[in-house]
């Protein structure tokens, strides 16, 4: 699979896990877009960014192989995520006003057509069982190969390539609807 | 297998970048971080303490003084070493940033307009640092800083309430050092805000958690002059003033039971 402009390159160069700053460099997007299509609100991004950070900072004395850790981070990335979401869920109870689903306003320094493109793969993931979802997210936003993502979530590896064939062919057909091209394709 | 074509990985690719932080994202979280972290000594080595940290006063006062005028000037050295390391050009981290506070104003909320004609004025960093142990040099940088408050109206109340909302979640997690570090930044931003008397109470149970001897002296006065504030419940019980709700002293008034 080939890379896109603006990933991560997540095998060569793996920090070390001493240094903080650069883990926290290297792997933000990566964590905050998990969070994002995990189904943390906006609202919440920052806090639970912060803590996924925190966990990291305090299990870097003892975290061992250097392979392991994207890994180790989205287990981590997961927790904080669900965790999050659920507080979400009971909040939004009390609270109608789900700010976490409203579409972003396009800033000045946000191309309209990447938050729109962002908008369009966060609901759609949203909408996804979570083991779909996380296969969606991990192998198709975030580029890892499926030997990759089966490791990071825990998933048998032919069943991982089950789940991202449905998911793609689901995410085809949701695009398609979409752009309203389901017409004239059909 | 399925593939995708050209059209699904562009918006993949359109939605990578929309979905990840902004640069102001990535600073905001980035500076909260290293307060949390300047504020645990025993993070500096990579472990964080399992229990709550310890209440020194002094120590907290000084990085507090030190994490709002630089980010942590101890810390600063490491992050320039940091800074050495990274790889990635893009990562637009301004990890020397000098002021204390990073704008509040995120990138997901429509732009603000600018408010030319409201001149900010220069706050004096002086009001948390309430404790008997600040020491006289930090006193002394604090009250000298110079901060450039935004309009509150132009951030508004959603943002003075986000803030609130962390502060209050430091607060019942324990760590009021961060609390008050938070607190700061919001006075610096929005000294003019709406909700102030939260603010206040914020103050209080923060620094009655770090045990500054003040604390419960300015606890009774809230209470006597915010009788009917919906804090008044948790500023006693942080302040352990339980025992002087049915026994008010001249000057003190019981607060209302339940309130």
């Amino acid at each position: 699979m080939s890379k896109l402009d603006g990933l991560p390159d997540h095998s060569p160069s793996v920090p070390k896990p001493s240094d903080f700053e650069t883990i926290y460099a290297e792997y933000v997007g990566f964590v905050w877009r998990c969070l994002r299509t995990l189904g943390v609100p906006d609202r919440a991004l920052d806090d639970a960014a912060q803590e996924v950070f925190i966990v990291v900072h305090r299990g870097l004395a003892g975290f061992r192989g250097d392979s392991q850790l994207r890994t180790w981070l989205y287990g981590i990335v997961r927790n904080v995520a669900y965790k999050q979401a659920r507080r979400g869920r009971r909040k939004d109870r009390a609270e109608p006003l789900d700010e976490g689903l409203r579409s972003r306003e396009p800033t000045p320094s946000e191309h309209a057509e990447e938050a729109q493109a962002a908008d369009f793969v966060q609901r759609f993931a949203l909408g996804l069982p979570e083991k779909k979802r996380e296969v969606f997210m991990l192998a198709l936003v975030e580029q890892f190969s499926v030997p990759e993502v089966a490791e990071m979530t825990g998933t048998p590896l032919n069943t991982a390539y089950t789940r991202l064939r449905a998911v793609r062919a689901e995410f085809r057909a949701a695009l398609l609807h979409h752009r309203g091209a389901h017409d004239s394709v059909g | 297998m399925t593939r995708l074509d050209d059209d699904e990985e562009t918006i993949l690719a359109q939605a990578r970048s929309g979905l990840g932080p902004t640069n102001s994202d990535e600073q905001r979280v980035l500076q909260s971080l290293r307060a949390q972290i300047a504020l645990a000594p025993s993070m500096q080595n990579g472990t964080l303490a399992k229990s709550p940290w310890p209440l020194r006063i002094g120590g907290s006062i000084a990085v507090i003084g030190a994490v709002m005028l630089s980010g942590g000037l101890g810390y600063r050295k490491g992050w320039e070493a940091g800074i050495a390391q990274k790889s990635k050009a893009d990562t637009s981290i301004n990890l020397l940033v000098s002021t204390p506070s990073l704008p509040v104003q995120t990138q997901r909320e429509p732009p603000i307009a600018p408010v030319p004609s409201v001149e900010p004025t220069p706050v004096k960093l002086e009001r948390r640092v309430e404790s008997e142990a600040r020491s006289a040099s930090t006193a002394s940088v604090l009250r000298t800083h110079e901060a450039s408050p935004i309009p509150s109206a132009a951030l508004g109340l959603d943002e003075e309430v986000r803030q609130l909302r962390r502060v209050e979640r430091a607060i019942r997690e324990g760590n009021p050092r961060f609390a008050l570090v938070l607190l700061e930044e919001l006075d610096q931003l929005m000294p003019a805000g709406q909700l102030l008397e939260e603010r206040r109470a914020a103050s209080i149970m923060a620094n009655c958690q770090l045990g500054a001897s003040d604390a419960a002296a300015k606890a009774r006065a809230f209470a006597a002059k915010h009788r009917g504030s919906a804090y008044l419940t948790r500023v006693i019980e942080i302040c352990g003033l339980e025992n002087e709700r049915n026994a008010p002293g001249p000057g003190t008034h019981a607060p209302r039971s339940g309130g």
